[in-house]
């Protein structure tokens, strides 16, 4: 407080120094995430803002819907960190928070978190006493009023209509109003208390409540308002210092409006509190000025005149800054004009300028018709100014009762800063993520469906070592998020009548390398387990990546994913310029792939080249089975796999922007799908075919010799999923995606390819011929 | 402080009831080539239900198995041809116990019994490998633990880890009978 005040004593001096940017807080993130299912009740929920913040109160509503007070968070830095009853259950529950920020304004929030199971969304669990807001409103209009217009108007009754006495009726009203403030002030108090624990009219003066009113910047604001309150009753009962004791009261309003509130916590804090200071000030006395005024008008004579006179010869001077000032706090609180009509804020703020606009228009009527008037047209005008100075005066409380209601709008610049993190909420239809899990005895090919964050299921196909379709007695599938620290969530799989295990009810709070684990019991006493990584996107930043560029190091829609028609995806390049990649797959020895690659019009970009799209310049992403491999950063690149298994390679070409480039309604990529085998390498004498899928018409035949190898080329002119029985590979293949499978012709026979369409027709036939 | 003691006590009772968790197999060696009473403990129940029936596959290399009788208990065998063939000193063993069953019986979860049975180690098994023994309990209310889950080298323990034992050389220690 004592500091406060002197650094109040040291901006009026004209001292210059740095103070922290503060301003109206607003809550960055939490951990765990809000929506998070646990698999063990946390011991600590950390909020991190994007300010320094005092926290006020802590309430779990557990699944019972039991409500426990929780220890006050303790805050580091932006930090809060709070502490959770060690017995929290399973369950649903609602963790509520409230913070105070720097301006004094309390925020407050839940963080819904499930322990094991979900067992509710936990909206609408925490309310708040919805009297406290209109009581807080009505304070405040209370301490406005007593403060404006009863206070400031000594100042007008000393320094203006001064030798001229006040008339009772106006001397009696600003009594009152004073009074009334003054009583206002610790009910708004106690207000302010019980709205930052969040708690109930009926506690208001519970020692919680006013303990941390106490503790709040608003705190400040009222005791400068008490003090200009009884310097204005000062300076009305005793007009011989009134003119002391009113210049208290009104340069204590300036002080109290300055010490709390969005606007004087806005960067740069000194200059935003100097604003607000001159503005307060410059308003008090003219709103001061109205009640008494309007009540001279009412005398007739010379006097009345002569006080007339002296105020029009002195309000200009208060009028300007007063405006300055104005206009200067508009633009530090709104950034740009399309807040106003969007924001509640700006809707408020729009109302107040179109009310101030109405009392500035009175007033210049005022000064440049009227009070000329009164000299030639004493009764007339004075008649007409009562009017119009009434008017204005009605006016001026409207506004306030509008400015007290801002106390619960965070300005546009709060919102602003907190954009990016509201606005990533932005819905987007998301790819689904694959993985294909292997080990020695046991694989699963799983869908996660939608593959980024958020309420996922997991749908799982059991393959036996050798690819085959493996059934099974009971299945569950787990995701965990080790680098994040969060528990691997297991769901029991129900099997579904294509003979997939899908579980249900997975929420994924963060993007990133998730572990899937696959746990299915094959027999009694067989339960075979297989994990293995899966790359859960964050939709934000699949948006995000057009308009910014976010680095290298995240996830890309591949292949027949990818949506030709969205523009954040993929570059529609000129063909005859666009780059070209073809892609070779030779096995150098068991289980070593050598991938090689040709590229026409195509160099690797380097952080040199920036992150906004150059023709001709960008990345190759090197996937496996649909995991991210690599960067690519040369025309080669050596695998080591298993020598025995099913593998996709995926490498697309990406802008510097890192979209996906495309030309003539083809992505620039290859896809390379094989069938690998220890017992003969891949890529010796291969013979290549061109094969078009298509499920309708006679399905090719095409026949081959045992021990070649294979290289079909597929393409379509729809999207299919294509299974090779025998050679047992899947790919999808789509218009913009065509796909090459690579096999060697080990075992002679004739072996259908099969569109996984409803009626599984048949698209082309292999024969192996010994 | 307050928290590192509450961690503390969360990791011990971690502890603890991984311990509690296994089923148990006494001895923990086994010398190959000799008749040998081989234990399995089990120390609780299924979430707190009675333990009402317990199977136990025999991995192949354990021969010439023999159930101990265990009052109040029904016990059941299963034979069947081993799919590699075991040699027991000269003679070679192509079939044998492959699964014993235990059931009728009550143990409350509070209780620890043990299933115990009489065995040797096939000749033809090297020593130093280990022997697995899958184990299905069965509860009252129709809970069941699965310890079929055999531990990996470098791999945390698994929640249901398979009970088993070392098999050693001839005449290296062990329970000769």
């Amino acid at each position: 407080m004592l500091r406060r005040l002197l650094s109040t004593f040291f901006v009026l001096a004209g001292v210059a120094f740095a103070t922290p940017a503060f301003s109206h807080a607003t809550l960055i993130s939490t951990e765990p995430a809000t929506g998070a299912v646990l698999a063990e009740a946390p011991s600590v929920v950390t909020l991190t803002f994007n300010e320094l913040v005092e926290p006020t109160a802590a309430r779990l509503i557990t699944a019972d819907g039991e409500t426990i007070q929780l220890p006050l968070p303790t805050a580091i830095g932006p930090d809060v960190t709070v502490l959770m009853p060690t017995d929290v259950g399973e369950g649903t529950h609602v963790l509520s928070w409230r913070v105070v920020s720097s301006d004094g304004h309390p925020i407050g929030g839940t963080v819904v978190l499930s322990v094991g199971t979900v067992t509710g969304t936990g909206e609408g669990v925490v309310t708040s006493d919805p009297a406290v807001r209109p009581a807080i409103w009505v304070a405040r209009v209370l301490v406005y009023l007593g403060l404006f217009i009863g206070a400031g108007g000594t100042f007008f009754a000393a320094w203006i209509s001064a030798p001229s006495p006040l008339p009772a009726q106006p001397k009696r009203i600003m009594r009152v109003l004073m009074v009334v403030g003054i009583v206002a002030i610790p009910v708004a108090f106690a207000l302010q208390g019980v709205d930052l624990i969040g708690a109930d009219l009926g506690d208001v003066f519970s020692g919680d409540a006013l303990a941390t009113a106490w503790s709040s910047t608003y705190t400040e604001t009222l005791v400068v308002a008490l003090i200009a309150l009884v310097a204005g009753l000062v300076a009305l009962a005793r007009p011989a210092q009134g003119r002391l004791f009113s210049l208290v009261a009104i340069l204590g309003i300036g002080l109290a409006l300055s010490l709390s509130g969005h606007a004087s916590r806005a960067p740069p804090e000194a200059l935003s509190w100097l604003v607000v200071f001159i503005h307060a000030t410059t308003v008090a006395f003219w709103a001061g000025a109205l009640l008494p005024l309007r009540y001279h008008l009412g005398r007739n004579g010379k006097e009345s005149a002569a006080v007339l006179g002296r105020f029009s010869a002195v309000i200009p001077h208060a009028l300007l800054p007063l405006v300055v000032a104005g206009v200067l706090l508009i633009l530090i609180q709104v950034d740009s004009p399309a807040d106003i009509f969007a924001t509640d804020y700006g809707r408020l703020l729009a109302i107040k300028l179109s009310l101030v606009t109405l009392l500035l228009a009175l007033a210049l009527v005022n000064r440049f018709r009227l009070t000329p008037l009164i000299r030639r047209q004493p009764a007339e005008a004075a008649r007409l100014l009562r009017r119009t100075v009434g008017a204005e005066l009605l006016l001026v409380v409207i506004v306030f009762g509008v400015v007290a209601g801002w106390r619960f709008t965070p300005p546009p610049r709060s919102l602003n800063a907190a954009g990016s993190v509201a606005s990533s909420e932005t819905p987007r239809v998301v790819p689904d993520a694959f993985a294909l899990l292997r080990t020695g005895n046991f694989g699963a090919s799983v869908t996660v469906s939608p593959g980024g964050t958020g309420a996922v299921a997991a749908s799982a196909e059991l393959l036996t070592a050798d690819g085959a379709a493996l059934e099974a007695r009971e299945v569950r599938i787990a995701l965990g998020y080790p680098a994040g620290g969060i528990e691997p969530v297991a769901v029991d799989a129900a099997r579904q009548e294509d003979g997939t295990w899908r579980a249900d009810g997975f929420y994924l709070p963060v993007a990133g390398d998730w572990t899937l684990t696959v746990i299915a019991l094959i027999s009694d006493f067989d339960r075979r387990t297989v994990t293995g990584p899966v790359t859960i996107a964050d939709p934000a930043s699949l948006a995000a990546i057009a308009a910014a560029g976010d680095g290298h190091d995240h996830d890309h829609t591949t292949g027949p994913g990818v949506d030709l028609t969205d523009p954040f995806q993929v570059i529609d390049l000129d063909p005859v310029t666009a780059p070209t990649m073809a892609m070779s797959v030779t096995e150098a020895a068991p289980g070593t792939f050598d991938l090689g690659f040709v590229f026409e019009r195509f160099r690797f970009g380097t952080d040199a080249d920036g992150y906004d799209h150059v023709p001709g310049i960008g990345h190759a992403h090197v996937y496996v089975n649909g995991i991210y491999e690599t960067d690519l950063t040369a025309n080669a690149h050596r695998l080591a796999l298993d020598p025995d298994g099913h593998y996709e390679v995926y490498v697309g070409l990406n802008g510097l922007d890192h979209r996906a480039f495309v030309a003539d309604g083809r992505l620039v990529e290859a896809r390379v799908a094989f069938r690998a085998s220890a017992t003969a390498p891949l890529g010796n004498d291969t013979r290549v075919f061109d094969v078009p899928i298509a499920t309708t018409g006679e399905p090719p035949t095409i026949r081959v010799r045992q021990g070649e190898t294979i290289e079909l080329r597929l393409t379509s002119l729809e999207t299919q999923v294509v299974h090779l029985h025998g050679i047992d590979l899947e790919v999808a293949v789509a218009p913009q995606s065509p796909v090459t499978l690579l096999f060697n012709a080990e075992f002679p026979g004739r072996f259908v390819a099969e569109a996984h369409d409803a009626a599984e027709s048949p698209v082309f036939f292999l024969e192996i011929l010994p | 402080m307050k928290k590192a003691l509450i961690l503390a006590t969360t990791a011990f009772a971690c502890l603890t009831a991984a311990a509690q968790a296994h089923v148990g197999v006494t001895p923990s060696e086994v010398p190959g080539g000799q008749t040998t009473l081989i234990g399995f403990g089990i120390g609780h129940g299924c979430d707190a239900a009675a333990t009402t029936a317990v199977r136990m596959q025999i991995p192949e290399g354990v021969i010439s198995v023999q159930p101990v009788a265990k009052p109040g208990w029904e016990i059941t065998i299963t034979r069947g041809t081993y799919a590699n063939p075991q040699m027991n000193g000269e003679t070679q063993v192509t079939e044998g116990v492959t699964m014993i069953e235990w059931t009728g019986g009550q143990l409350p979860n509070e209780w620890y019994d043990q299933f115990w049975i009489r065995a040797r180690v096939a000749t033809s098994v090297e020593p130093h490998t280990m022997m697995w023994f899958p184990v299905v309990q069965e509860c009252e209310g129709g809970g069941v633990n699965r310890w079929i889950t055999v531990p990996a080298e470098g791999q945390p323990e698994p929640e249901e880890p398979t009970p088993g034992f070392m098999v050693t050389e001839p005449g290296e220690g062990g329970h000769a009978h």
